[in-house]
């Protein structure tokens, strides 16, 4: 029983990260219909951003966490305005490519920066644990918990009630009635990825701190994110973080308790694959994802 | 007497559309179109789908450059000024507001938030909040819904939502797209109160709107829109519905064809195709009313009528992507229950949508290749390997496509990939992969939709002689009412799933029933269930 509490704790932290990097992606693509293969790499530069703010400048760990997502989320700006603006109306493919593209660009400017070593992000939780009723917790865990929470909590004030965020849900809604409303979605698209930029950010520095810290490594854990996006439904905010406590929560147990024999047969890592199993058998029933609206003809 | 005054230049109309022409892409969609609304003015535009009404409420909002399409000649005045560097967001800005059609609100918003919305583009906190405060005191209905999302309005709510969301931006010019499509009778009378009220506290409205009746009852002048031109104009209470009803179907009719020899289209001949009795529903929407029909080999029907007749429904059930609750569809005597759509194809039945489905990189010869998919016997690995009878059959199948380019005239694009022909020459190629399929009957949805003229002609030319050298039938969707006029042997006039007419063209669309559904008159005498009890 405390095993299952224990890992059941993990799994929904660990998912609960996967839900924010996940939720990245979805802001993007249900307002402008972007796929953003960038993410990964925007997750990378807030994680390195905080670690220059922190460790370089000297600056506290919270207030660099903050000036870091504030400095993504104008590189994100300045990327929709400088790059995808001018591929709106272009094959999906080309814009797939670019944003491709973007990832290896913003990702050599880190190693060119930061260099290609594992640096210590120095934050404050480090490997901190305590009890809790018989349960071990991670105090980075518990941070985690804590900061998706906030994130996620924000962003939903955001969407309900400033006008800009009502103009984002209306565009993601209908592209045409939205502009024939008189709202500039260009103008939400920039928002959107500065968003997503700020959101990678701190989904960055969650997945760096504690024992793992940041190397350039850290963009393809978004790709671990990939399931969680597609369990929830790719338009589904709300889907991307039950998606990815999901899978967090699935992974985590697969680890704990698949059979000692199993891993020897499949492989260490034996318990990576249970996540897509789910995955698998979950669109074999609803094709769109857990929370997606959009019913697929069915011949 | 005027003389005696200073001379000073009239004011400008509040809207003034000079000569203009709008092409999406290569297919051109209003034809220098010319007309003014002045300030105070309650206008409509009306013509059959297709005729450009909705393009022209695009041009004027700004939206045109969201679907694509340009102002290639002419221009749109505001005010005296020129609307070129607007976009919509400008134009909204400037006092211009479209309500489009089918009442687009935003379904996951609530009420209040869909209202939030219309004013983003034009106000700031404060004066929204007026505005809200004179929408909801003309549709009170709308006060008690405010936290509802708006996905849960009924269609009518909707309707008032959507117009209501435009006039949160406190336009002065309100441009509506068929507002009145699909709405009961009670509710059309409610919106026609209420435009006609709004118009007289100063709002001008411009309503485009295939429902003629419903629109001019309520509108000071008029223009009429056919295949992209004003045909008509004038005070709307002078524009006569005989007259209408001839300007809506197409006003100059070529003289209908010779009729067919009989070695052509046997007299006799047995239906290729026969609905009896179809009747099909989407939960309360009756979309097919008890309809029969039939279309004969080498038989080409043109299926017509207003809005929601269920035109398309007719080509769905046949290739069985609908399935009709009740009565039966048969190809060449096979009743279609329980095939799939694929089995139909088997029958020698191939479609075409309204924009084409075609395989966009390869080429035209491998296009019309794969519609001859079924017709290959080689297995896996003989083709694979490419062993003798294989490659026999090939080159037999490759003799045949080359046939079917020659006879479609597209031999100068034989070796290019679809996705770069133009689009009327790839609606070409996707009737030219129904013949490699060797198909009897091909249903055709909107063939001419899209096209510049043309291409129509071309496409046209491609229809009659396929049915000529080839026996092929063809069951069409069409608004185009002259190319319908060319073509057919026989049309069918829909209208609420219902059949009004089934003749000859120029018989049928004499017919003033038909001029009546288009016009959106209901009060034919069957519509009235008392006087069947005199």
């Amino acid at each position: 029983m405390t095993k299952l509490a224990q890992l059941l704790f993990s799994g929904v932290a660990v998912g609960s990260l996967y839900g924010l990097v996940a939720l990245g992606f979805v802001v993007i693509f249900r307002a402008s219909r972007v796929f953003n293969f960038a993410h990964g790499s925007l997750l990378l530069l807030g994680a390195y951003l905080t670690y220059g703010f922190h460790r370089q400048l000297g600056i506290p760990f919270f207030a660099a966490l903050g000036l870091a997502a504030l400095t993504a989320a104008v590189a994100g700006l300045a990327i929709e305005r400088l790059v995808l603006r001018r591929m709106v109306g272009q094959p999906v493919f080309a814009v797939i490519m670019i944003t491709i593209g973007l990832a290896v660009v913003i990702d050599a400017l880190v190693v060119w920066r930061w260099g290609a070593e594992r640096l210590s992000l120095g934050d404050p939780w480090g490997l901190t644990t305590f009890r809790w009723g018989g349960v071990r917790v991670a105090a980075l865990d518990l941070a985690r918990l804590v900061a998706t929470g906030t994130v996620l909590a924000a962003y939903w004030l955001f969407c309900r009630f400033s006008a800009l965020g009502v103009a984002m849900r209306a565009t993601a809604s209908d592209q045409e009635a939205a502009v024939a409303s008189g709202i500039d979605v260009r103008r939400v698209f920039a928002v959107c990825w500065a968003i997503a930029a700020a959101m990678a950010t701190v989904a960055g520095v969650l997945l760096a701190s504690g024992a793992r810290g940041v190397d350039p490594m850290l963009s393809s854990v978004a790709l671990g994110a990939f399931p969680a996006l597609v369990l929830g439904g790719v338009e589904s905010p709300p889907g991307a973080v039950v998606g990815g406590i999901v899978l967090g929560v699935v992974e985590v147990l697969a680890a704990g308790y698949l059979p000692g024999w199993l891993p020897g047969a499949l492989g260490a890592d034996a318990h990576t694959v249970v996540p897509y199993l789910v995955l698998l058998g979950v669109l074999m029933v609803r094709p769109s994802g857990l929370f997606g609206d959009h019913e697929q003809a069915r011949l | 007497m005027s003389a005696s005054r200073p001379s000073r230049p009239p004011d400008p109309p509040l809207l003034a559309v000079r000569g203009v022409s709008v092409a999406y892409g290569g297919a051109q969609a209003l034809r220098a179109v010319t007309l003014e609304v002045e300030a105070g003015a309650l206008v409509a535009v009306v013509g059959a789908t297709g005729a450009g009404k909705t393009t022209l409420l695009r041009a004027i909002a700004g939206l045109l450059g969201f679907h694509r399409g340009r102002i290639v000649s002419g221009a749109i005045e505001l005010d005296g000024r020129t609307t070129a560097a607007d976009d919509a967001a400008g134009m909204v800005r400037r006092g211009v507001a479209q309500v489009l059609e089918g009442g687009r609100v935003f379904p996951g918003l609530t009420v209040d938030e869909n209202l939030r919305v219309g004013a983003l583009g034009r106000h700031h906190r404060g004066t929204a909040v007026a505005a809200r405060d004179g929408v909801l005191a003309l549709f009170p209905a709308l006060t008690a819904l405010g936290r509802t999302p708006a996905g849960r309005l009924s269609g009518g709510e909707r309707q008032m939502l959507a117009i209501g969301r435009s006039l949160m931006s406190s336009p002065r010019l309100l441009l509506l797209d068929e507002p009145f499509l699909g709405l009961a009778p009670r509710l059309v009378e409610q919106l026609q109160e209420f435009l006609v009220g709004m118009n007289a506290r100063g709002t001008t409205v411009v309503i485009a709107e295939q429902s003629a009746e419903a629109a001019l009852t309520v509108a000071h002048r008029a223009y009429v829109l056919a295949e992209g031109r004003v045909v008509a104009e004038g005070p709307a209470s002078e524009l006569a519905y005989h007259d209408l009803g001839r300007l809506y179907l197409g006003a100059e009719l070529p003289p209908p064809e010779p009729p067919p020899s009989p070695q052509q289209v046997p007299v006799a001949a047995p239906p290729l195709l026969e609905l009896s009795g179809v009747v099909l529903r989407f939960g309360p929407v009756t979309a097919l009313d008890g309809l029969t029909m039939h279309v004969a080999g080498g038989e080409i029907v043109a299926v017509i009528g207003p809005n929601g007749a269920g035109k398309t429904s007719v080509l769905n059930c046949v290739n069985r992507l609908y399935h009709p609750g009740q009565g039966c569809v048969r190809v060449g005597g096979v009743d279609l229950a329980g095939l799939r759509p694929w089995d139909v194809a088997g029958l020698g039945v191939a479609r075409s949508f309204q924009r084409p489905a075609l395989f966009e990189q390869l080429d035209v010869v491998e296009n019309l290749l794969v519609g001859r998919h079924r017709l290959m016997t080689g297995g896996l690995f003989a083709g694979a390997l490419r062993l003798g009878r294989s490659r026999q059959e090939e080159a037999g199948h490759r003799r045949r496509c080359e046939e079917i380019v020659d006879l479609l005239e597209l031999g100068a694009y034989r070796a290019r990939a679809a996705g770069e022909l133009p689009y009327g020459v790839q609606k070409v190629v996707e009737l030219g992969r129904a013949l490699a399929m060797e198909a009897r009957l091909v249903l055709l949805d909107e063939p001419s939709a899209g096209l510049s003229a043309e291409e129509a002609d071309h496409l046209a030319r491609c229809i009659l002689r396929l049915r000529r050298e080839q026996g092929l039938a063809v069951l069409m969707v069409e608004h185009h009412v002259s190319l319908v006029a060319r073509l057919a042997d026989r049309v069918v006039v829909l209208d609420s799933g219902r059949l009004v007419a089934d003749g000859p063209p120029a018989e049928v669309l004499a017919n003033p029933e038909v001029a009546r559904v288009y016009l959106g008159q209901r009060d034919a005498p069957r519509h009235r269930p008392e006087a069947a009890a005199l």
